[in-house]
């Protein structure tokens, strides 16, 4: 036991001393959390140009007001020519015009036409702006601004949590998930690594330790740092505002979902490490794994919005299971199926020990 | 130029040496591909169950006016049992319920309610089919009464076809694949030689400096158009059928020479293999994504777009879109775009040359 903890204490050493390896660890995670961040900025809220022809008129007022309220898009108010122009030079994505006359050809009952001028290059963008004229149309006649509202058909919303959690909160979850399994895989992966890299592997085989407790130094130190680096990441995003402050409860089941999923990943990272045996092809492989691991397992999308046989594939990878465990306690302060979420991930924890040790034991013994 | 060629073999074959880590360098463009199509594939349409209290012409029109929203991937249920359970289970985000007296609501000063339950895992999600419920509503009465509204829209668009999703991302991720490959062949091969302690070798050989760039240059444009042509290849067979293919080689090539050449740059001045990985990755993936593979960088936010126009991604991106699709996604025109890529072209020529030189003047 003492030399097990030998060998956590010299590879938690080493850890802290690397920031190559701790910038291996974070950084793909914080850049692809950046770069989620900037694209939700640019397909989310795109700019529209609003033009009233009818500008003395009640109803085009009205719905004037209704568009420029929406929240799916970056309403600017613009005469005919400047929205053309600004439309021509891809400053607006949408054109939304009033035509004159719409309040009084409204009021008569001549279903006065709206223009929805839309640049479609993608159908991911141009859907957006599909379903948004409609929902200012619904608010529109909602108001009472076009009489009485002609639509019988009411919605009754009911949601399963009590508030919406941010989108950047959301992603931000499924980062965490990819930063552990990281950190697991790297820390574990790339310690085990660094004593073939510098010979000292002789060292250790010639010292009393046995190879178990070799491997079991290298896991422990592998998940406690991955930990470590979990936890910090939990107490900024809760500082910053983007996760609530959890429970007791709640951050016991998290921490326990973060040792699990580091387990595995310390658990696959000694077993890459041992048939790797190099610095660069650890951290490249390592890399990938886990970007495949995050992407096949939904990454930052809800499994129910992937195809029926990906959903199948992420049921079998440890991310979706911490991920969803994440969720619950520390999103939506529940533990509503974490316990699910747990015994899969000690599963998927125990097959990550079970393939790890023997191979580096192989390693080892060569 | 016989020194730049040797310099180009002895990388080939040293790449033939070490048959996992150019495999491994090779590859790196074709996962992104594989990576950006896993992420785009989930997420396009939101999955909802369907319970249908009657089965008549009024309920029989509002699902088709849910199907052709563009918003939802319906899956009929009998109850709302089963609608639980998918949302559960996660394989639905909402349930939502038609009532029996749905025709109700055509006839005037009629009403009906539709009830639905949403797993509002986030605001984004959540707000998708708050907004395609009306968008479907609306749809309904457009086709089961049509002269019910008092007004009418009519959507123009600017293109004949709307480009799928995945195509547009697709087609861009070509940019991500010269730009990360470029960036390592260059890099990689030129702080290898400080790593390895050949660069002394190189520094006394009776060659001129320029001549070992070259050499540089030439092996890491191979070895990176490899990475590149594959995840080309992957484009054909996601469906990407190019409209101007001078348009699409021309740009292919000055922008390897100019991701190439940064690399070598970046390899000189960093001469650490274990360095140019990452930081190919830190640079590379967010100057890709501010720089228009969703949509025009003008449609975002002017901070993100102000950083792009100073790279050549942004430029990258909209030529292989045009090339691609035919249309234009930036708000600098077209020769503009072309005079500021050979522009960029000369100036990471010229960088390569001068870190190199730099790197080793400084031995």
């Amino acid at each position: 036991m003492q030399a097990v903890w030998a060998l956590v204490r010299k590879d938690l050493a080493v850890w802290i001393r690397s920031p190559a390896v701790m910038a291996v660890t974070i950084l793909p995670p914080l850049v692809l959390m950046l770069v989620l961040a900037l694209q939700s900025v640019s397909v989310t809220s795109v700019p529209v140009a609003l033009v009233d022809q009818d500008p003395g008129g009640q109803a085009a007022t009205a719905l004037l007001h209704a568009a420029e309220a929406f929240d799916g898009f970056r309403p600017q108010v613009l005469t005919p020519g400047a929205a053309q122009q600004a439309f021509a030079r891809l400053q607006v994505a949408a054109v939304l015009t009033i035509p004159a006359g719409f309040s009084a050809n409204l009021a008569a009952g001549r279903q006065p036409t709206l223009q929805w001028q839309v640049r479609n290059y993608a159908t991911d963008s141009t859907n957006d702006l599909r379903r948004a004229l409609p929902d200012v149309v619904t608010a529109f006649l909602q108001s009472g601004a076009a009489g009485k509202n002609p639509i019988g058909v009411s919605i009754a919303e009911q949601d399963v949590h009590p508030h919406d959690a941010s989108l950047v909160s959301f992603e931000m979850i499924g980062m965490l998930a990819l930063l552990l399994l990281q950190a697991g895989l790297i820390n574990a992966g790339l310690a085990a690594v660094k004593e073939w890299e510098t010979g000292s592997v002789k060292e250790l085989l010639i010292s009393p330790a046995s190879p178990l407790n070799i491997i079991a130094g290298k896991v422990i130190a592998g998940v406690l740092a991955a930990d470590i680096t979990g936890v910090v990441l939990t107490a900024v995003t809760v500082v910053t505002g983007l996760l609530p402050a959890p429970g007791a409860a709640q951050a016991g089941i998290a921490l326990l979902a973060m040792t699990l999923l580091a387990t595995f990943g310390a658990g696959a990272g000694v077993a890459l490490a041992a048939a790797l045996r190099t610095n660069e092809r650890m951290n490249s492989v390592s890399i990938n794994v886990s970007l495949y691991l995050f992407f096949l397992s939904g990454g930052v999308i809800a499994l129910a919005y992937m195809p029926a046989w990906l959903r199948l594939v992420a049921r079998i990878i440890p991310n979706t299971y911490a991920a969803d465990a994440f969720r619950q306690s520390l999103l939506y302060g529940s533990t509503a199926g974490t316990a699910t979420d747990l015994l899969w991930l000690a599963v998927a924890a125990a097959a990550g020990l079970v393939v790890g040790i023997p191979a580096l034991r192989r390693g080892l013994a060569h | 130029m016989r020194a730049a060629w040797a310099v180009a073999k002895n990388d080939l074959l040293l790449l033939r040496a070490q048959p996992v880590a150019a495999i491994i360098t090779v590859a790196v463009p074709i996962n992104f591909l594989i990576l950006f199509v896993l992420f785009a594939i989930s997420g396009g349409v939101v999955p909802v169950t369907l319970q249908a209290g009657a089965q008549g012409p009024a309920t029989r029109a509002f699902v088709q006016a849910l199907e052709g929203s563009s918003t939802f991937d319906v899956h009929p249920v009998s109850t709302a049992q089963q609608a639980s359970a998918a949302i559960r289970s996660q394989n639905s985000v909402a349930a939502i319920t038609v009532p029996a007296d749905l025709n109700q609501a055509l006839r005037p000063g009629g009403h009906a309610t539709v009830d639905v339950t949403i797993n509002n895992l986030n605001g984004d999600f959540a707000d998708d089919i708050r907004r395609g419920l009306p968008l479907a509503v609306s749809l309904f009465y457009r086709q089961a009464a049509p002269g019910t509204l008092p007004l009418r829209w009519r959507e123009v668009d600017s293109y004949p076809t709307t480009v799928g999703f995945l195509a547009f991302l697709a087609v861009s991720i070509q940019t991500v694949a010269l730009l990360i490959g470029g960036l390592l062949q260059g890099g990689l091969g030129v702080a290898r030689e400080w790593e390895s302690g050949t660069v002394k070798e190189l520094l006394l050989a009776p060659v001129p400096g320029w001549s070992v760039v070259l050499g540089k240059l030439m092996s890491a444009f191979l070895g990176a158009l490899a990475g590149a042509v594959l995840v080309f290849l992957a484009l054909l067979l996601l469906g990407v059928r190019p409209q101007a293919w001078a348009e699409l080689i021309g740009v292919f090539v000055l922008v390897l020479i100019v991701f190439v050449s940064l690399g070598v740059g970046v390899g000189s001045a960093l001469r650490s293999r274990n360095t140019v990985f990452p930081l190919a990755f830190g640079l590379g993936l967010p100057l890709f994504f501010i720089s228009g593979p969703f949509a025009p960088i003008p449609w975002g936010t002017a901070a993100a777009a102000d950083v792009a126009r100073v790279f050549p991604v942004v430029y990258a991106n909209a030529a292989f879109q045009h090339a691609a699709f035919g249309f234009w996604t930036l708000d600098t025109s077209v020769s503009a775009s072309w005079l500021i890529l050979a522009a960029w072209t000369a100036v990471a020529l010229a960088a390569s040359v001068w870190f190199y030189h730099r790197a080793t003047a400084a031995r």
